[in-house]
C-alpha cells in the first residue's frame, strides 16, 4: 500500500461538488503532481486530506491508518505536513519561531510543566534542526526578521521550512511556486529535489508547468472537481482530454475520455507569458 | 366558559408580547443594517437608545417641550446625529488606518461606555418613571376581548412599515445597492464612484435613528435608568442580530417579535401545574422558569452563538498593532528600560503601604486585586488573541464560592480562595468549550452573556445570595492573622507575583510560541499539530483562574461579597477597555492600567466619569504610535519589541539591495534532471495558461461560461 491512498473522495460545498470520487495515491520519495485550472478543486482536495474539511464520501488512508475523520492536527502529527495557497504564516513570529513551534510540536516534551518552571531555555536538537532548515532553504540571513515584514515569495519558503520542521512523512504543497521569481523558483525545485531525495513523498499542487514537468513522476489533471487525466508527465502533456481542458471547446470533440465534462471553460488570455 | 377565557387571556398575551417584541425586532434590524452596510457591529447600540430616551425625557418631562416637538427632535435629529459623528470621529479615522476587526470592537465598546458615563454624569444613576409616551396607551378592543393599547399598536404599524422600507432599500434603491457594494469591497466600490464614506455615514445615521426610536419607545415601558434599560435593550438587540447571523433583515424581525410573545407568553405561564396533567412540579422548576423568563434574551443568545454554524465574520480577526503582544515566545531576559522601570516598580509596590494613610491604603489593596484580574485579560487577549468581555464574571464566581465556602462552611480562607479560582476555572471551560471555534466578536459576545448570566443568576439573586452581600473574612496563614491592612496589603502583593510569573511562564518557551501561532493562524497551527481545542480550553481555563484569584481578592479586601462589584456591562467592559488602554499587550499593561484605574476612581468620585475618560483615550489611543500607554512609552523610549540581532539583519539586508548572501546559495545548487521532457508545444501553451491563472493566486470566484 501506498503512503497516501485516497478512494472515492466527493466533497461538495451545498449543492456544488467541488471534489467529485477522486482517487489518488502518492509514494514515499516521489512527487505526485496535481494540476489543473483554477476552481478544479485541487485545494478543496488538499483540505480533504490534511482534515481541515471532512469529505462527504470517500475514504483516505495515510501510512496504514485510516485517516479520514481524523482531526487536522493528529494527521500532522502522523506526518503530513503542508503549506498553504493562501499564505498561513505566524506573521507576528520571527522566522526562526515559525519553524522553532513546527519542531518543537512534533518532538515529545511536557509543555505544561513549562508554566511551573523557572528557566525555560531552548531546546540544543530544536534549534540545530531548525537552523539546518533554515541553511538548506537559504534562509539563514532571515532568521530573526519578524515574518509579516517578508516577501511573498520568502513566505512560501517559510511555509515549506515550517513544514520541514514537523519531520512530514508526506508534503503536501499547495501552489509553492506562485509568487516566486525565477531565483526563488529555481531554489524551491533544488530544495523539493533534497526532500524527495530524502525519502518523503510530495503532492504537489503548481501552475508552473516547466517545475511540474520538472519533477513529477506522476501528474494527475483534475477538472472540475474530477480527475481527468493520469500518468506520467509526457503522457499526461499528451493525453486529449488534458489538451480539452486547457485549450477549450475547440478540440472537445476530439477527446475521449468519458469523464470530461462540460461545459468549457472560457480562459481569458493574458499579458503574463 | 373558563376555557374561552382562558383563551382570549393568551390571545392577550401574544397580542402584548407582539407589540414588545416589534419594538426588539427593531433593535435588531438596527444593528444588522449597520453591521451589514459598515462591518461594525454596534454594540453602542443600547447606549444610544437610552441616551435619546434621556433626550425626550429631558425636553418632555423637565423643560416641557410638547411632545409633538420632542419626539421628532430626539428621533430624527439627536439619533441621526449621533450615528454621523460616530462616523465621522471614530469609524471613519479607523477605516482609513485599517483598523482590525479587533481594535473596531474596542472603539465600539468604547463609544458604549463613553455614552454611559455621559448618562451618569448628567443624569445620575437615579431611576425615572415618568418616560414620556409617544402615543396614549388607551386601549382599543379587537374583539373577543382582546385589547390592545393605541401605543402597541402604532409600535407594531410603525416597525412593519419601517420594515418593509428597509427591505426596499436594500433591494429596490440606489443607496441599497452602495450599501452592499461598500460592504463587499470597499475599495473596489470607490473606484465605481461610490463615495464609500457618504455612504458609511448614512448607514450610521440609519442605525443609530433606529437606536434612538427603539429607546424612545421602550422607555415607557419600564422605567428609566442608565443601567437596567441599557442592559435590556443590549441583551434583547444582540440576541436578535445574532439569531439573524447580523445578515438576515426577515430573520431579525421575525426573532424579535417572537422573542417579545414568548417572553409574554412566560410571565404569565405557571408552570407549577403542567397543562392537562395536573400534577404538581417542584419548586425548583418553577423557579428555573421565573430566571428563564427573566434571562429569556442572554440565554437565546447564548444557544444562537452556540448552534448557529457559518456564522462568519468579515474582515481581517487578527491586526497588529496595540491588541497584540509582540513579544511571544522570545527570551526572557529584560533589556534594561525595562528591567530599571520594573525594579522602580516592585520598590514602590513594596513602598506604598507606608505613604498610605489608614484611610487610603484600601485604595492599595483594590489596585493589588483589581491589577491580578487585569493580568487574566493581558493573558487572554493580549497573549492569545481572545477577547473575553467577561472577566469580572470569572472574577466574580470566585469571590461568590470563597466567601461561601469560608463563611458557611468555614473553610480557612486561603483555601477558600483557591477553591473560588478553580470554580472560575470550571466556567472557563464552560464558557470556552461550546465556542472553541469562534473567535473575536462572537466570542466576545459569549463571555459577555455567560458574565450577565453569572450576574443575574447568581451574584443578585435572592436565593443563591440572600440579602445580596455575603460576608468574607481576610486569610490567616500558620495561625498568623492577616487581616491588618498592611499584612494584607502584602499577602495581596505575594499573590501579584504568583500572578505575574505564572503570566509571563505563559508567554515563554513552547507554550508561548504555541500560544502565539494559534493567535496568528489557526489552520495552520493545526497543520503543524496543535491541537486547537485543548490549549484554547487551557488558556480560558487559566485565564479565569487568575481572575478568579483577583475577584476573591477583591472580596476579602471589602471583608464582602456584593454582586455590584462584577457586573457584567459597567464593571467588566469598563475593566477590559482599561487593560487594553494601558497595553493589552504587555503586562506591564495591566499594572500601568490598575494604577490609573484606581488612581483616577480616588481622584474623581462622581460616576461616570472614569468611563468617560478611558472611552475617550480608548477611542484615541489606536491612532498613537504604540496603540496603548505603554506602547507610547516604549516608542518615546525607543524600547524595541523586536530584539536588536533582528534590526541589524534587516538594516544589513537593506544595505545590500536584498537578501544577501542567496546568490552563492543558488550558484552552487544541483538541480535534479527527472524527466526529459522537451517542451513541446503543448507544454508551452500548458506553461503559459497556467502562469495566467496563477497571477491571481487563485482567489478569484469560479468562472464559467454557461450555457
Amino acid at each position: 500500500m501506498s503512503l497516501l491512498e485516497v478512494k472515492d473522495v466527493t466533497f461538495r460545498f451545498g449543492g456544488l461538488a467541488a471534489v467529485r470520487g477522486v482517487s489518488l495515491s502518492a509514494e514515499a520519495g516521489r512527487v505526485t503532481s496535481l494540476i489543473g485550472p483554477n476552481g478544479a478543486g485541487k485545494t478543496t482536495l488538499f483540505n480533504c486530506l490534511t482534515g481541515l474539511l471532512r469529505p462527504n464520501a470517500g475514504r483516505i488512508w495515510f501510512d496504514g491508518r485510516d485517516v479520514t475523520g481524523m482531526d487536522p492536527h493528529v494527521r500532522a502529527r502522523l506526518g503530513m505536513g503542508r503549506t498553504f495557497q493562501r499564505l498561513e504564516v505566524f506573521t507576528n513570529m520571527t522566522v526562526f519561531q515559525n519553524l522553532q513551534v513546527a519542531a518543537e510540536v512534533a518532538r515529545p516534551g511536557r509543555i505544561l510543566r513549562g508554566v511551573f518552571s523557572l528557566r525555560q531555555p531552548d531546546e540544543p536538537d530544536v534549534v540545530g534542526a531548525v537552523e539546518e532548515t533554515l541553511a538548506r532553504l537559504g534562509l539563514g540571513w532571515a532568521r530573526d526578521m519578524p515574518a509579516g515584514e517578508l516577501s511573498t515569495g520568502l513566505l512560501r519558503l517559510v511555509e515549506l521550512g515550517r513544514a520541514l520542521c514537523t519531520r512530514p512523512k508526506l508534503l503536501l504543497l499547495d501552489e509553492p511556486g506562485s509568487g516566486l521569481d525565477s531565483n526563488e523558483t529555481e531554489e524551491l525545485r533544488r530544495v523539493l529535489g533534497d526532500v524527495v531525495g530524502s525519502g518523503v513523498a510530495v503532492l504537489l499542487v503548481e501552475h508552473d508547468m516547466e517545475l511540474v514537468m520538472g519533477i513529477s513522476d506522476t501528474v494527475h489533471v483534475m477538472d472540475f472537481g474530477s480527475i481527468i487525466a493520469s500518468g506520467t508527465p509526457a503522457e499526461v502533456a499528451a493525453a486529449p482530454a488534458v489538451r480539452a481542458a486547457y485549450l477549450g471547446t475547440a478540440d472537445a470533440e476530439e477527446t475521449t475520455a468519458p469523464a470530461t465534462p462540460t461545459p468549457r471553460r472560457r480562459h481569458a488570455p493574458s499579458a503574463r507569458t | 366558559m373558563v376555557l374561552a377565557f382562558a383563551g382570549s387571556l393568551w390571545l392577550q398575551l401574544i397580542v402584548a408580547g407582539a407589540a414588545a417584541g416589534a419594538i426588539y425586532a427593531l433593535a435588531g434590524m438596527g444593528v444588522v443594517v449597520t453591521y451589514r452596510a459598515t462591518g461594525v457591529f454596534n454594540f453602542a447600540y443600547g447606549a444610544v437608545a437610552v441616551l435619546v430616551a434621556y433626550v425626550i425625557w429631558q425636553l418632555n418631562a423637565q423643560w416641557h417641550v410638547p411632545i409633538g416637538l420632542a419626539a421628532p427632535i430626539a428621533v430624527l435629529v439627536v439619533g441621526p446625529g449621533l450615528g454621523l459623528l460616530l462616523e465621522r470621529f471614530v469609524f471613519r479615522p479607523l477605516e482609513r488606518r485599517g483598523a482590525s476587526q479587533a481594535e473596531r470592537l474596542v472603539a465600539v465598546i468604547g463609544v458604549f461606555l463613553l455614552l454611559e458615563g455621559l448618562m451618569y454624569a448628567i443624569w445620575t444613576g437615579q431611576v425615572r418613571e415618568n418616560a414620556p409616551d409617544l402615543v396614549s396607551n388607551h386601549a382599543l378592543d379587537l374583539g373577543s376581548g382582546v385589547r390592545i393599547g393605541e401605543d402597541q399598536l402604532t409600535v407594531v404599524l410603525v416597525v412593519a412599515v419601517i420594515s418593509v422600507l428597509l427591505w426596499l432599500m436594500f433591494r429596490r434603491s440606489r443607496i441599497g445597492l452602495d450599501l452592499r457594494a461598500v460592504v463587499d469591497r470597499r475599495e473596489l466600490s470607490q473606484l465605481a464612484a461610490i463615495d464609500a464614506n457618504r455612504v458609511s455615514a448614512f448607514a450610521w445615521a440609519l442605525g443609530c435613528g433606529f437606536a434612538g426610536l427603539t429607546g424612545v419607545l421602550v422607555a415607557p415601558l419600564f422605567y428609566l435608568d442608565p443601567y437596567h434599560l441599557t442592559l435590556l435593550v443590549v441583551f434583547e438587540t444582540f440576541s436578535v442580530a445574532v439569531v439573524a447571523r447580523l445578515a438576515s433583515l426577515p430573520v431579525a424581525a421575525a426573532t424579535g417579535v417572537g422573542l417579545g410573545v414568548a417572553s409574554s407568553l412566560l410571565t404569565h405561564f405557571d408552570p407549577r401545574v403542567v397543562p392537562g396533567f395536573g400534577f404538581h412540579l417542584p419548586t425548583w422548576v418553577t423557579y428555573l422558569f421565573g430566571q428563564l423568563e427573566q434571562n429569556l434574551s442572554a440565554v437565546v443568545l447564548l444557544v444562537a452563538l452556540v448552534v448557529l454554524r457559518r456564522l462568519d465574520e468579515g474582515g481581517s480577526t487578527n491586526g497588529r498593532g496595540g491588541l497584540i503582544s509582540a513579544g511571544m515566545g522570545g527570551g526572557t531576559r529584560l533589556r534594561r528600560t525595562p528591567a530599571v522601570l520594573a525594579g522602580l516598580a516592585v520598590l514602590a509596590a513594596l513602598a506604598l503601604p507606608w505613604a498610605l494613610g489608614t484611610a487610603t491604603i484600601g485604595d492599595g489593596q483594590t489596585m493589588l486585586a483589581v491589577l491580578i484580574v487585569f493580568i487574566s485579560i493581558v493573558c487572554i487577549t493580549g497573549f492569545c488573541g481572545y477577547i473575553s468581555l467577561g472577566q469580572a464574571g470569572f472574577a466574580g464566581v470566585s469571590a461568590f464560592v470563597a466567601a461561601d465556602a469560608a463563611t458557611k462552611f468555614h473553610v480557612p480562607v486561603v483555601f477558600a480562595m483557591l477553591l473560588g479560582g478553580l470554580a472560575a476555572m470550571v466556567m472557563g471551560l464552560l464558557t470556552g468549550y461550546p465556542v472553541l471555534n469562534r473567535r473575536g466578536l462572537l466570542l466576545g459576545l459569549m463571555t459577555l452573556a455567560m458574565g450577565l448570566l453569572s450576574y443575574n443568576l447568581i451574584f443578585t439573586d435572592n436565593l443563591v445570595v440572600g440579602s445580596g452581600t455575603i460576608a468574607m473574612a481576610r486569610p490567616s496563614l500558620f495561625g498568623l492573622s492577616l487581616a491588618g491592612d498592611h499584612a494584607f496589603y502584602y499577602f495581596e502583593l505575594v499573590w501579584v507575583g504568583l500572578m505575574l510569573g505564572l503570566a509571563r511562564n505563559l508567554r515563554r518557551g513552547r507554550l508561548g510560541r504555541i500560544l502565539a501561532a494559534m493567535r496568528d493562524s489557526e489552520t495552520a497551527a493545526r497543520s503543524i499539530g496543535i491541537d486547537l481545542r485543548r490549549y484554547k480550553l487551557f488558556i480560558f481555563s487559566i485565564s479565569a483562574f487568575i481572575a478568579g484569584i483577583g475577584g476573591a481578592l477583591l472580596a476579602e479586601q471589602a471583608q464582602l461579597f456584593s454582586g455590584l462589584y462584577f457586573d457584567p456591562l459597567n464593571t467588566s467592559l469598563l475593566w477590559f477597555l482599561v487593560v487594553v488602554v494601558a497595553g493589552v499587550g504587555s503586562l506591564a499593561g495591566s499594572v500601568v492600567g490598575a494604577v490609573l484605574f484606581v488612581m483616577l476612581s480616588v481622584v474623581v468620585k462622581q460616576s461616570g466619569v472614569s468611563d468617560i475618560v478611558f472611552a475617550i483615550l480608548a477611542l484615541a489611543i489606536g491612532s498613537l504610535p504604540g496603540g496603548s500607554l505603554v506602547g507610547v512609552a516604549r516608542h518615546f523610549w525607543r524600547i524595541d519589541v523586536v530584539p536588536k540581532p533582528a534590526l541589524r539583519a534587516m538594516a544589513a539586508a537593506q544595505r545590500a539591495g536584498g537578501p544577501g548572501g542567496r546568490r552563492e546559495a543558488i550558484g552552487r545548487m544541483p538541480v535534479r534532471p527527472r524527466v526529459g521532457l522537451a517542451p513541446s508545444a503543448l507544454a508551452t501553451r500548458l506553461m503559459s495558461r497556467a502562469g495566467a491563472s496563477a497571477g491571481d493566486a487563485g482567489r478569484a470566484p469560479r468562472e464559467r461560461v454557461s450555457g
